[in-house]
């Protein structure tokens, strides 16, 4: 019993999977089990969605009792919550009455990121040496080749932008998911000798 | 029917108007549109999980699917990281979803992210334009990994290489960095601001942000002049 | 004794009332296209007709698989139900069947939109079940696309409208290696899809904002990407080619002021930057 309590068992319940479904992969052997353990990861990774949200729960109404900054807000969270959670089971058409009028709008209304890219233009896009100079002027180049107007005042520049974009841009983004694929596969392997251990929360 | 049909837009403009209000400071209004954003997503995320528990492990398991019964108690062992003496067995579910994923990510891995992105076009080919452009191709991405390599101390060969990867990587961030600078993406919601009856929303709420501009610059500029004798 | 005079700070040095400036400006240049559109002509790039040509070498009676992951922006710029139309043309002409799904990480939402999108499609002549299902959104991303790439069937049990999988024709008997083209739309970078659907050795088709594109360029070179459309131009050179123009077409020529404006405010920034470092220089 006290070994079910140890790291190690946690460990080999997440190597066997992991090297089960890789021993499929590239034998094809016990295709159905294979899978169904893919299902299993869907499946858990609604669970943990659950408790996730459970926790916030508990986190804002912990606040809501202690009378903390701004936890009043909580309240228009968890009565919109209930009431659409209750509306797409039980009152469809206030449901479709809810997403049309009120979660279209939010959405629409909460991307502010645009405003806020100006405003990171106008404040920090400063150059300190020649390297943020070629950041910036790829930069301008690239969009001016995605704008009309300005590839039709000048062909020149929907040429520049395509080739920075398919040609050097493809270089360094090759070299980049290449990193990313063998970076991967040391985790694997750190992870299989149990040197990584971050699933488990620490 | 078509009047409740344009009130339904002017709403939709202030909602849209109460979202933006956070640009100029944070307000209620701002913090109440976010909150009620919050809880209509967590109501809609909590359904799609629901939904999915019951038609793929609750239906089946209630038929006798056995794997789909070991997956809902394994789903349950979750819960138990709430519980002082137990709390050891809800690490159990967390490792098979993490080797699963880890699995499923690195099998995937060598074939596409590595193999593939190994192939580099001909540099002797008939287009000499083509030659050129796979030959930068190249450059760009050796010097690039090369300037991802710390292990190794940057002397009379790598020190360059690296320098020039730094480059080519300068000018791929600008590609993304560029992205920025279309700024296309809030026209969907000025369609509605200046569209009939948002516009009235609008005017209204361009009025507000006016006086409060000009109020506020009344408070920053300083007193003309402050003599001390 | 010295006078110590303060000087008044000027109403534009303020950084809040630069910002306020800035935000009032990028509204009324945005307006100003919104009330009198300006068409400018679009020159129709290379990728954008790899693209709508790949989708319509869909084999006759083929299938195509698409993974949903805009919100509601695309839905109401119609960008996407243009897509759709595409899609269904092939499916009214071609016979293709299309399956719908949605592993978008960032929620169900995505799901709604594939029901939101599929409302307002005209869809006389077909039958849903038999020339295109929805299988909605699915939780688990990667988990999913994996399912999707090692068995079709194995996805979920029921569709978006809790049809069981076994109920409908089309997706009897069923396998992935059936599907002549997938496609998708993302909102995040591509890597997950190229892992999963890259040794399946067929075609993909990719939608995304321009820096997602970017950011793809390395599969799209190597072949594993066979077409995609660049962000909101994309789309809109997508329209120009199949005649189905919509909003996003009169949205996108704010570009040709909104562009320039940011071009502008990076060149000011650096300028009274420069300015601003020369003149403490002196000092």
């Amino acid at each position: 019993m006290s070994f079910l309590k140890e790291k190690e068992f946690a460990i080999i319940l997440f190597v066997m999977p992991l090297l089960f479904l890789l021993f499929n992969y590239y034998t094809g052997i016990s295709d159905p089990a294979a899978k169904e353990l893919v299902g299993w990861g869907s499946i858990l990774w609604n669970f943990s969605m659950l408790i996730g949200t459970y926790t916030m729960f508990k986190y804002l109404g912990t606040n809501l009792v202690q009378r903390k900054k701004d936890s009043e807000y909580s309240i228009i969270l968890f009565i919109s919550f209930f009431a659409y959670l209750a509306c797409m089971y039980a009152y469809p058409s206030g449901y479709d009455y809810i997403l049309t009028n009120l979660q279209t709008p939010l959405q629409m209304g909460l991307l502010v990121g645009t405003f806020t890219n100006y405003t990171m233009l106008f404040r920090g896009a400063r150059t300190r040496n020649w390297l943020g100079v070629l950041l910036l002027v790829s930069a301008i180049l690239y969009a001016l080749s995605m704008i009309p107007i300005a590839t039709r005042t000048w062909v020149g520049f929907s040429m520049m932008g395509t080739w920075i974009n398919v040609v050097p841009n493809a270089g360094v983004m090759r070299a980049i998911t290449i990193g990313m694929g063998v970076g991967l596969v040391a985790t694997l392997l750190r992870e299989l000798t149990g040197k990584e251990t971050h699933y488990l929360g620490g | 029917m078509e009047f409740l049909v344009g009130f339904f837009t002017l709403y939709f403009a202030a909602i849209i108007l109460m979202c933006w209000s956070v640009l100029i400071k944070s307000n209620p209004f701002s913090k109440a549109m976010s909150n009620l954003s919050l809880g209509l997503m967590l109501a809609w995320w909590l359904k799609g999980c629901i939904d999915s528990l019951i038609k793929d492990v609750l239906v089946p398991a209630s038929q006798g699917n056995v794997a789909r019964l070991t997956v809902l108690i394994l789903g349950l062992l979750m819960f138990l990281r709430f519980s002082k003496g137990l709390a050891f067995t809800s690490k159990w579910p967390l490792a098979v979803l993490a080797g699963v994923g880890t699995a499923i990510a690195t099998k995937g891995a060598i074939p596409s992210m590595v193999l593939a992105q190994l192939t580099v076009g001909s540099f002797v080919g008939p287009n000499i334009v083509d030659n050129i452009n796979n030959i930068i191709i190249w450059s760009g991405c050796v010097s690039t990994l090369v300037y991802f390599i710390f292990s190794i101390e940057r002397g009379p060969v790598l020190g360059p290489i690296s320098r020039v990867g730094q480059v080519f990587m300068m000018i791929s961030f600008g590609t993304v960095f560029g992205s920025l600078l279309t700024g296309d993406n809030v026209m969907a919601s000025l369609a509605f601001m200046f569209g009939d009856p948002g516009r009235y929303v609008a005017a209204i709420g361009a009025a507000i942000f006016v006086a409060y501009v000009v109020i506020d610059i009344r408070k920053k500029v300083a007193p003309v002049q402050k003599a001390t004798v | 004794m010295a006078q110590k005079v303060e000087k008044a700070e000027k109403w534009y040095q303020s950084a809040s009332t630069q910002e306020y400036l800035m935000y009032l400006s990028v509204i009324l240049l945005s307006g100003m296209l919104l009330i009198n559109p300006v068409t400018f002509p679009l020159d129709i790039t290379q990728p954008t007709i790899d693209f709508v040509n790949a989708i319509r070498s869909i084999p006759k009676g083929g299938l195509m698989l698409w993974d949903e992951s805009s919100f509601v922006t695309g839905y109401y710029t119609q960008n996407q139900i243009a897509l759709y139309k595409l899609f269904f043309d092939q499916a009214k002409q071609r016979g293709v069947r299309i399956i719908f799904i949605s592993c978008c990480v960032d929620g169900p939402m995505a799901g709604a939109m594939i029901n939101k999108q599929l409302e307002v499609q005209d869809t006389t002549g077909l039958k849903y079940g038999v020339n295109y299902v929805n299988l909605g959104w699915q939780p688990g991303f990667e988990l999913v696309l994996s399912a999707i790439a090692k068995d079709i069937q194995t996805v979920t049990k029921a569709d978006a409208y809790g049809t069981p999988i076994s109920d409908i024709p089309m997706m009897k008997g069923l396998r992935t290696e059936d599907i002549n083209l997938f496609a998708f739309n993302c909102g995040v970078s591509c890597d997950p899809w190229m892992r999963q659907w890259v040794p399946l050795h067929k075609p993909i088709l990719m939608t995304g904002g321009y820096s997602l594109i970017a950011q793809a360029q390395g599969y799209i070179q190597a072949g594993s990407i066979t077409a995609y459309l660049n962000g909101s131009r994309g789309y809109v050179e997508m329209e120009r080619i199949t005649g189905y123009l919509t909003m996003q077409t009169s949205l996108f020529e704010a570009s040709n002021i909104m562009g320039p404006y940011a071009i502008l405010l990076v060149i000011v920034c650096n300028v009274s930057h420069t300015l601003q470092k020369r003149k403490k220089r002196r000092e």
